[in-house]
């Protein structure tokens, strides 16, 4: 494969391992509310600050399936690379092989 | 006041707190922070660099949407950074909350009857909003001794207070945190008239209104238009064109920047808004002329925060938003001040705020629907936002049309010159 021509085998890596950040974001935001549920606090700032904590884990959820949609997002890309090139490849390979079939018939090759 | 030796009840039970598991919980989300910064950089990593160049050519709607989508979670408001940075907040807000339990156990006596300090908790709200503006995380106890210290002794609630107000905007104090205290100073270069024939025609419908800005929104980030209308009365009007993000960039010359994202999502001013309000004076506007300000995407957040801003220095009756989130700034625009917000029901951008824009009488926002199969599209000015703006002009809703009475100012017009001019960051 030329160098300039990237890896779609590498697009799906890095789809895997940003698939493995979100689901550690995830675990983060378990971990979050658990910590915030288990601290002994009573007073208004507490309630605010338990309020905030859940909106914090709920929006790290979020962010954690903003992750997955551009993993999902990187994988059809390279769905769609891998397509071009092996469509592109094809033409190529038919456009060499009527090459030689020319060649061939004025006897060159 | 309890004098229970494990933690602090503080005046008429309504505090109860063990302060040492607070520091704990404070360290959690300390450490929380952490480690969503260490995955926003690990992230930053799988962003697709140069040898992916003939990826983008293979399939360049595939990969926006991907580098978009990835952009999105990592620094969009809600995205990771900026939950790292309220993690941060968070924490050095619950160590200030335990100290103040702490010191508001042995400092009554000392300090006596403070009547006198009534007006002090305001002020420690805005020292503890400075002290996170400042970034002073590293040591946060010996920080807010000096700055929270009097009055808690009169009313340890008072914590209880700045905790809420400290919590209050968690997106604008994250955006502090994030990326520094200020986004510079605009520097505001001017153009010249535009000599096209496009733009001496002067605008008759808000598609005319949006071709404009989708005329400039083809050049360099920061350049703007301010347009000023010639009336069949004699008097003048003015529209300002300001386009939306240009780079994904924060912190450069480039005002059109995530840095104006995060800030003006949050409804905070930036270098872009104000550069806008330094090139209206630039061309003359006084505050007798009526002005409508139509921004596309980021340049709908700045326009709302314009009007929000300009403090009567400008007579800015109407603002356009064209697929633009503005769902938590809008609602703050003056009454007299009347928006239209233009959103594409297939483009995701004006959802980015996860929040409708308020149903007011001065703010209406109009659903277009064009879907072309892809964000990037479905977003545009030209593919997307032109066509809808010409099905609100051939609108016969009532709200519609009373708006489009209300601009005729701006759709009057018999002439018009165009002035252009670009904004960049300064330090």
């Amino acid at each position: 494969m030329p160098p300039l021509i990237a890896d779609t085998d590498d697009l799906h890596h890095r789809a895997a391992r940003i698939r493995g950040h979100a689901s550690a974001v995830r675990e983060l935001a378990v971990q979050l509310a658990r910590q915030v549920d288990a601290v002994h606090w009573d007073s208004p700032a507490a309630l605010v600050f338990r309020a905030e904590a859940r909106a914090m884990a709920a929006a790290l959820r979020h962010t954690a399936e903003r992750l997955d949609g551009a993993a999902d997002a990187l994988d059809h890309h390279a769905a769609r690379v891998h397509a071009e090139w092996v469509a592109v490849a094809g033409a190529a390979h038919a456009v060499t092989h009527a090459g030689h079939v020319a060649l061939h018939a004025v006897g060159i090759a | 006041m309890s004098d229970d030796a494990a933690g602090v009840s503080v005046r008429g039970g309504r505090i109860d707190a063990q302060t040492d598991d607070i520091r704990t919980l404070a360290h959690v989300i300390d450490r929380t922070g952490t480690e969503l910064l260490e995955h926003v950089v690990a992230l930053h990593a799988q962003f697709l660099d140069a040898r992916a160049g003939a990826c983008a050519l293979a399939d360049p709607v595939g990969f926006t949407w991907f580098e978009t989508r990835l952009g999105f979670a990592l620094e969009a408001p809600g995205g990771l950074a900026t939950l790292a940075a309220a993690c941060t907040a968070s924490a050095l807000t619950l160590r200030v909350a335990a100290e103040r339990y702490d010191l508001a156990d042995v400092l009554p006596d000392v300090a006596g009857p403070m009547a006198v300090l009534k007006e002090l908790p305001t002020a420690g709200t805005r020292a503890a909003g400075a002290f996170v503006r400042a970034g002073g995380i590293t040591h946060p106890a010996a920080a807010a001794a000096g700055a929270l210290g009097a009055f808690v002794a009169a009313d340890p609630a008072a914590v209880d207070a700045v905790a809420r107000e400290v919590r209050r905007q968690p997106w604008s104090r994250a955006a502090d945190l994030l990326l520094g205290a200020g986004d510079g100073t605009p520097v505001v270069t001017e153009g010249g008239t535009d000599p096209s024939e496009a733009a001496a025609t002067p605008p008759h419908g808000v598609a005319d209104l949006m071709s404009g800005l989708s005329r400039r929104n083809e050049e360099h980030g920061g350049d703007i238009d301010v347009r000023i209308l010639y009336r069949p009365d004699g008097s003048r009007a003015a529209v300002v064109d300001i386009p939306g993000t240009k780079t994904w960039t924060t912190g450069g010359p480039d005002v059109a920047d995530l840095t104006t994202n995060c800030r003006a999502i949050a409804g905070r001013q930036t270098a872009y808004e104000r550069g806008v309000l330094l090139a209206m004076e630039r061309a003359g506007i006084t505050p007798d002329v009526p002005v409508l300000l139509i921004g596309h995407s980021e340049g709908g957040m700045v326009a709302v925060n314009a009007a929000l801003h300009a403090d009567g220095r400008f007579r800015i009756t109407h603002v356009v938003t064209a697929g633009a989130p503005v769902g938590d700034t809008v609602g703050a625009v003056p009454r007299d001040v009347r928006v239209l917000a233009v959103e594409n029901e297939h483009d995701a951008v004006p959802h980015l705020d996860d929040r409708a824009n308020p149903a007011k009488l001065n703010v209406l926002t109009a659903t277009v629907h064009h879907d072309h199969g892809s964000p990037g599209s479905n977003h545009e000015l030209e593919g997307s936002y032109v066509p809808g703006a010409r099905d609100i002009d051939a609108s016969n809703d009532p709200a519609i049309r009373a708006w489009l009475d209300s601009a005729r100012p701006f759709l009057d017009a018999t002439g018009v010159e165009t002035r252009r001019y670009s904004i960049t960051r300064g330090s």
